[in-house]
């Protein structure tokens, strides 16, 4: 894989990248935030005097923020609507304000809505759903779009889909202004149809970085008298259990650490999994040493991992370990060998001496935690 | 094993190897047969389509006694339901792997059949008159919930089952076709918007249309589109375990 | 007195073992039938003297003094039925009576002494303790008594005629009680009769006999569940064992500590066949198995009461135990027997192994890829892909090692080679399914023999002279396997072939740069299932290496631990058998591993610090004379596009 220097450098040069010759500055730069304050100046407001329809955005917040996956669904509904169409987003649970607010702004949306006694987290389908029947009574959209996740929306828009017939596609993982297409047999095919009256779509089908932004006026949500008593006769919610990094399974684990005959220090790598609320792997050398239980054995002979991130520490990447990660989507490498073939998988590669790193990387991630509210 | 639900069905689907378009069994359908046969030996195991495909061979080997298969696939809930009036307790799948898999068939039925419906769930106990069952949701967490019957449970691909492909029971195991004259072989509504399909190719993203000036598009290179491969080898361990920090917070793999 | 003494008991103990063989021969007749015709007992001295001897003879201390043992008591109990038996009392034959026993005395001696400490320090751990300790004791009385009762003097002081009539007494229990009751001389009339109705007659006529025998899946035969399962001579030839433990040392599964023994296998399948608990077996048990757990009856399912699925699941089908076993005892057979039917009834094979035999009947290939990828590595190299109307001489088939990267190197050095000898190839291409031999050894005989069908209606359509593979399991299998199912082709492994093309002149090689210390690693199913040690190292010889033998190697190699399923399986152990094999390496020095498999290439890559292991086809590749510009491209690491 090729090194990457990062044209726009001289945008943030450093009196430390200025010593260097230009061609062996090998540092490249993601943040996204810079990108995204450059970018602020150039966006325009969407404004709306007079919205002739509405778009209808429902999607669940989880543990007070909107996530990516529905923040592409409110982009998605903004992108699609024209001039006369406000896009109104319909957010189940609670909201931490001011920097949701600014995210969904950030989205398209142009009106939010808040229930907040809809958590995710409680299981009251047969409420939701009166909820949103009554929402959608009174907002006729012409469309409803929402994410189809496991947090509770996609069962969600399934149920309403049913229970009023409306026309749908789910899953859905191409959209435009004409239509819509998801995968079928197992991903061989693409279903093509136009656009139905709800849309349930996957995750990243939609660019949520916009030119423009919505207002996000907050309006009062209408009080909805809820039928309580359907509910709890048929489900009884009886809780939430367990969501420690470490007793995830790794198998269901979205943040892995996972540790190579290159580290060491076990004590770090558990610092780390600690700081960055992962679960714990390993490659099958550190395995057979005994170093780490087999159960956390990454690989052809031990566990295939769907992480959306996999930090592999000071693993080679013999093609037995690759076998158990194909499936994760973003692959950190931390290795002291530039040459190892898990440099060519790897999305980002950081060649360094794995103790010294994970290290640094603990102390930048406290650092960040003190700074985050 | 329990006595208390008096009776409990299966829906199986066909499904295709993705990559070989051989015929075989759902996996997400077989979690459910499993499901199934934990809580009793004798199911009522459904399947619309044709009595020769392959497909129903796997779910021989994978334990169902007895396929009924209803010999059409079209208005397929109002067939099923019409199989499914005197069941406690319905298990399918999540999502078929051939046709329409859209996950909307077990809610559609559940809507006609009146029942309650559970999804992504991964474990069943059963008791008089309901079940409890772990819900899976996303980051490792689970919820209990206790669900009167009759009910129609959607079971997810993480389900606490194992599957155990027995060549021997594929001896054992009966098809049987249902008499076609039963069942309706009309269109559904619910085939109004006509799909049609091509062969897969990569998706694309939809994207707001803008003139970017020359400096955008020069960072939309770097950034997102340009993702993967990228290595760092020089830089102090700080400036390192920034790039780190960077990247995930690029694609939101973190919160602070 | 003395003589009527010695006539009644010879006749008493002469019952006794009749009975006792009779009832012996009940546990072997719960078996199932086989074919056996009583005509088959004349092939016992040949097989005896030339097979078995063969094995024996392996180890010198031991074959001479089983001679001496063996035959001693074999005459002096021959004698004894004349000169007794039929009351002659001839001083004659007395005198040929003591010489026997005096043959059989020091035989039994030297047995003794190797059970004690005092030529060794320590007797090897394979043999057993238990009765098999007592049985040099039992010889000694035997021998000792007899002798004395038979010295043609006159005057034998009372009290010693008491003693030797006593000793006389306790030997002849051995002998005869020890049989019917399944004590360590049941070897001597088990093994016999073994030699005589061995399930694989083909071992004795010089044909090598390494294929598994196909279930009639449609008779619903679904392998070994209880020992009556077993047919009646594999029963027999359980009971034959003589706890030698030659096999224990020679498994590759037990050296790495897992949870298998041969010996301890084949005596647990006694002990079902003959009723009872494991509590007596006094050799070394399965790593982390405590002995005496565990019992069995004919009747009763095998697993887990008598044998735990582990145990099975550990094995590597190497054949080592089958290569050393000196009573020509089939292991492999019995593990994989037992395999099928856990297998094919309860669908039950440990870790990764469901999930490749779910992917072997959903694609074909064993990693659930695209069939038509199996050749993406040989798209730049311009090679024929065969189809019905392109008839070639020689039909490369690459097996599953094609999926692999690494493989990739070895198949591509291996077609430079065809292209430089000019040889008429092609390659399978979309239309090659995997053979099924790993389905087969893990017990899967319906996803065998469905892949096995579909490629012989395959190479039914296709037009060639010979197959030609770079892989030993690929072989074996079509040319060992696929006769059953009625494909009968020409097939032969990439080191045989080239030989044959070297020896010949079609290939042209230079002296080899390498000047590294080089071994070569005998592949299981090259070298025991296919008898081919021979080509590769005529090979690594033309190109002036010099090959550097490792203390197990050839016919006595030791396995990689790729074969029989049990990567997948992975039963743990304290240690991966391929570090052993490295260690093998290393420890003569080897700075490069010459292999000739792609499941050794893997397993032995697999280990950490090791020599570089290279395929004989890349350091053949390396010496080649070019004489054309027409082959290029060895050196590019891969063409596969990512998918
Ligand atoms: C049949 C079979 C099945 C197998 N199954 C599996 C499996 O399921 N899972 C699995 O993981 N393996 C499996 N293997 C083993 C696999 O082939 C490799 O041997 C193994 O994955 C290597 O582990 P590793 O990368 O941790 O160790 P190594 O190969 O030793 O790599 C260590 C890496 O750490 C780097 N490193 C060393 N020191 C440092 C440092 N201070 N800082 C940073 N980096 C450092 C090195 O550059 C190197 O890249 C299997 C092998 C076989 C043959
Ligand atoms: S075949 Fe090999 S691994 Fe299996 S028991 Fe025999 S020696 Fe051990
Ligand atoms: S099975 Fe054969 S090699 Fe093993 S102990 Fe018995 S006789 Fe010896």
């Amino acid at each position: 894989m090729t090194t990457r220097i990062n044209p726009h450098r001289q945008a943030q040069v450093s009196a430390d990248d200025l010593k260097r010759e230009p061609a062996t500055i090998k540092r490249i730069v993601l943040s996204k935030a810079q990108i995204a304050v450059e970018a602020h100046p150039a966006k325009w407001l969407r404004t709306l005097s007079k919205p002739k329809a509405r778009l209808l955005v429902i999607a669940h917040s989880d543990r007070g923020a909107v996530d990516d996956h529905a923040l592409q669904a409110i982009a998605a509904a903004a992108i699609l609507a024209d001039a006369e169409t406000a896009v109104v987003a319909l957010i189940l649970g609670e909201l931490n304000d001011n920097l949701i607010n600014e995210s969904l702004k950030q989205a398209g949306a142009d009106e939010v809505l808040v229930l907040p006694s809809l958590d995710f987290q409680v299981f009251q389908p047969d409420i939701e759903l009166s909820a949103i029947l009554s929402m959608i009574e009174s907002l006729k959209p012409s469309r409803i779009f929402m994410p189809d996740n496991l947090i509770g929306d996609g069962s969600l828009g399934r149920r309403l889909i049913a229970n009023k017939q409306l026309t749908a596609a789910t899953h859905v993982i191409e959209i435009d202004a004409n239509h819509v297409a998801s995968a079928q047999t197992g991903g061989s095919l693409l279903a093509i149809s136009e656009l139905p009256e709800v849309i349930l779509l996957s995750p990243n089908t939609v660019e949520s970085e916009l030119p423009f932004t919505g207002k996000a006026t907050r309006i009062e949500a209408p009080k909805i008298i809820i039928e309580n008593s359907q509910n709890t006769v048929t489900y009884q919610d009886l809780g939430m259990q367990g969501s420690k990094a470490e007793n995830i399974a790794l198998e269901d684990a979205d943040f892995i650490v996972s540790a190579g005959n290159g580290v060491q220090n076990l004590d770090t790598l558990a610092n780390l999994a600690n700081a960055l609320s992962a679960s714990i792997g390993a490659s099958r050398v550190v395995t057979d040493g005994g170093r780490l239980p087999r159960s956390k054995q990454v690989g052809a002979t031990g566990k295939t991992v769907t992480a959306s991130t996999y930090m592999a520490i000071g693993i080679s990447g013999a093609v037995q370990h690759l076998q158990g990660i194909k499936d994760c989507r973003h692959v950190i490498a931390i290795n002291k060998d530039a040459s190892a073939p898990i440099i060519k998988r790897a999305d980002l590669s950081i060649i360094g001496d794995a103790e010294e790193v994970m290290q640094a990387l603990i102390a930048e991630i406290t650092k960040a935690k003190v700074g985050a509210p | 094993m329990t006595d208390s639900l008096k009776r409990i069905a299966v829906l199986v689907s066909a499904g295709k190897h993705p990559v070989s378009g051989q015929p075989r069994h759902c996996r997400n359908d077989s979690l459910a047969l499993q499901m199934g046969l934990n809580l009793a030996n004798d199911i009522l195991v459904l399947h619309a389509g044709e009595s020769e495909n392959p497909a129903l061979q796997d779910y021989l080997a994978l334990g169902a006694p007895q396929i009924n298969v209803i010999p059409t696939t079209d208005n397929i809930v109002n067939n099923l339901a019409t199989q499914l009036t005197n069941t406690d307790l319905i298990l399918s799948g999540t999502r078929a792997e051939n046709g329409d898999d859209s996950g909307l068939l077990p809610y559609l039925l559940a809507t006609k059949l009146n029942l309650a419906l559970v999804a992504d769930v991964v474990e069943i106990k059963a008791y008089e008159n309901k079940i409890e069952i772990l819900q899976f949701l996303p980051k490792g967490r689970r919820r209990r919930v206790t669900v009167c019957l009759p009910a129609l449970v959607v079971v997810h691909p993480s389900a606490a089952v194992t599957l155990n492909f027995i060549h021997a029971r594929q001896n054992l195991g009966s098809i049987s076709t249902l008499s076609a004259s039963n069942f309706d072989a009309k269109h559904s509504q619910s085939d109004l918007k006509q799909w049609h399909t091509c062969p897969a190719r990569k998706p694309i993203k939809l994207a707001a249309s803008r003139t970017l000036t020359g400096h955008e598009r020069l960072m939309a290179a770097i950034s997102s589109k340009a993702k993967g491969g990228a290595v760092v080898n020089e830089g102090n361990n700080v400036e390192k375990a920034q790039v780190i920090l960077d990247y995930l917070r690029e694609h939101q793999l973190i919160d602070f | 007195m003395l003589n009527y003494f010695i006539t009644a008991l010879f006749w008493l103990a002469t019952f006794i073992l009749l009975v006792g063989l009779w009832r012996r021969a009940q546990l072997w007749r719960n078996g199932q039938a086989a074919e056996w015709k009583l005509t088959q007992l004349f092939t016992i001295p040949k097989r005896y003297f030339v097979d078995l001897h063969h094995v024996v003879a392996r180890e010198p201390y031991i074959a001479r003094t089983h001679v001496a043992t063996a035959g001693g008591a074999v005459a002096a109990i021959a004698l004894v039925a004349i000169n007794y038996g039929l009351m002659l009392y001839s001083t004659m034959l007395n005198w040929a009576i003591v010489i026997a026993t005096c043959i059989m005395f020091i035989g039994a001696f030297f047995v003794w002494l190797r059970r004690t400490s005092l030529i060794t320090n320590q007797p090897p751990s394979r043999l057993s303790k238990g009765n098999w300790s007592r049985l040099p004791y039992s010889l000694l009385a035997f021998s000792l008594g007899l002798l004395l009762l038979t010295l043609p003097i006159t005057t034998l002081s009372n009290s010693i005629a008491v003693i030797a009539a006593l000793l006389l007494l306790a030997g002849s229990a051995e002998l005869a009680l020890g049989i019917g009751m399944g004590g360590p001389m049941k070897h001597a009339i088990a093994g016999l009769l073994h030699l005589a109705f061995h399930p694989r007659q083909e071992r004795f006529n010089d044909q090598l006999s390494t294929a598994l025998k196909p279930l009639n899946l449609q008779e619903k035969e679904f392998g070994i569940n209880k020992p009556s399962d077993f047919n009646w001579n594999q029963l027999l030839g359980f009971d034959a064992c003589v706890q030698c433990g030659k096999c224990e040392a020679a498994c590759p599964a037990f050296a790495a500590g897992q949870p298998l023994n041969p010996k301890k296998l084949i005596q647990d399948l006694v002990v079902g066949l003959s009723s009872g608990t494991d509590a007596s077996f006094a050799g070394s048990p399965y790593a982390g198995i405590p002995v005496g757990t565990h019992a069995g009856s004919p009747n009763q399912a095998i697993v887990p009461a008598l044998i735990e699925a582990q145990t099975l699941w550990a094995c590597t089908t190497c054949r080592a135990c089958v290569q050393e076993c000196p009573m020509l005892i089939e292991h492999v057979d019995a593990i994989v027997g037992m395999r099928r039917n856990l297998t094919l009834t309860q669908g039950s094979a440990p870790n990764k192994a469901p999930q490749l035999l779910e992917n072997l009947r959903q694609t074909a290939n064993q990693n659930g890829e695209d069939n038509l990828a199996r050749y993406y590595w040989a798209i730049d190299l311009d090679v024929k892909t065969i189809s019905p109307i392109t008839p070639v001489d020689v039909l490369l088939v690459a097996g599953e090692g094609a999926f692999d990267m690494r493989y990739q190197r070895t198949l591509r050095a291996l077609v430079k080679l065809l292209k430089a000898a000019k040889v008429d190839f092609a390659v399978m291409g979309a239309l090659e399914n995997d053979t099924g031999d790993t389905a087969r050894r893990l017990g899967d005989e319906a996803t065998f023999q469905m892949l096995a069908k579909r490629n012989i209606a395959n190479f039914n359509t296709l037009k060639f002279k010979r197959i030609l593979t770079a892989d030993p399991h690929v072989l074996h299998c079509l040319k060992n396997e696929y006769p059953a199912f009625g494909g009968h082709y020409e097939v032969l492994h990439h080191s045989t072939f080239l030989a044959q093309l070297v020896a010949n002149g079609a290939l042209k090689l230079s002296k080899s740069t390498e000047t590294r210390k080089l071994t070569y690693h005998d592949p299981c199913y090259l070298a025991r299932y296919n008898n081919e040690t021979k080509s590769p190292r005529a090979l690594l010889k033309s190109i002036g290496l010099r090959v550097n033998e490792m203390e197990r190697s050839g016919l006595r190699g030791r396995c990689c631990g790729g074969g029989g399923g049990a990567p997948l399986t992975d039963i743990a152990g304290k240690q991966r058998i391929p570090d052993i094999r490295i260690a093998d390496a290393r420890s003569i020095g080897a700075e490069v591993v010459a292999v000739a498999c792609p499941q050794c290439t893997a397993m032995l890559e697999g280990v950490i610090e090791r020599p570089e292991v290279l395929d004989i086809a890349e350091l053949l590749a390396a010496s080649l004379v070019v004489a054309s510009s027409a082959v290029t491209g060895l050196v590019i690491e891969s063409t596969v596009v990512a998918a």
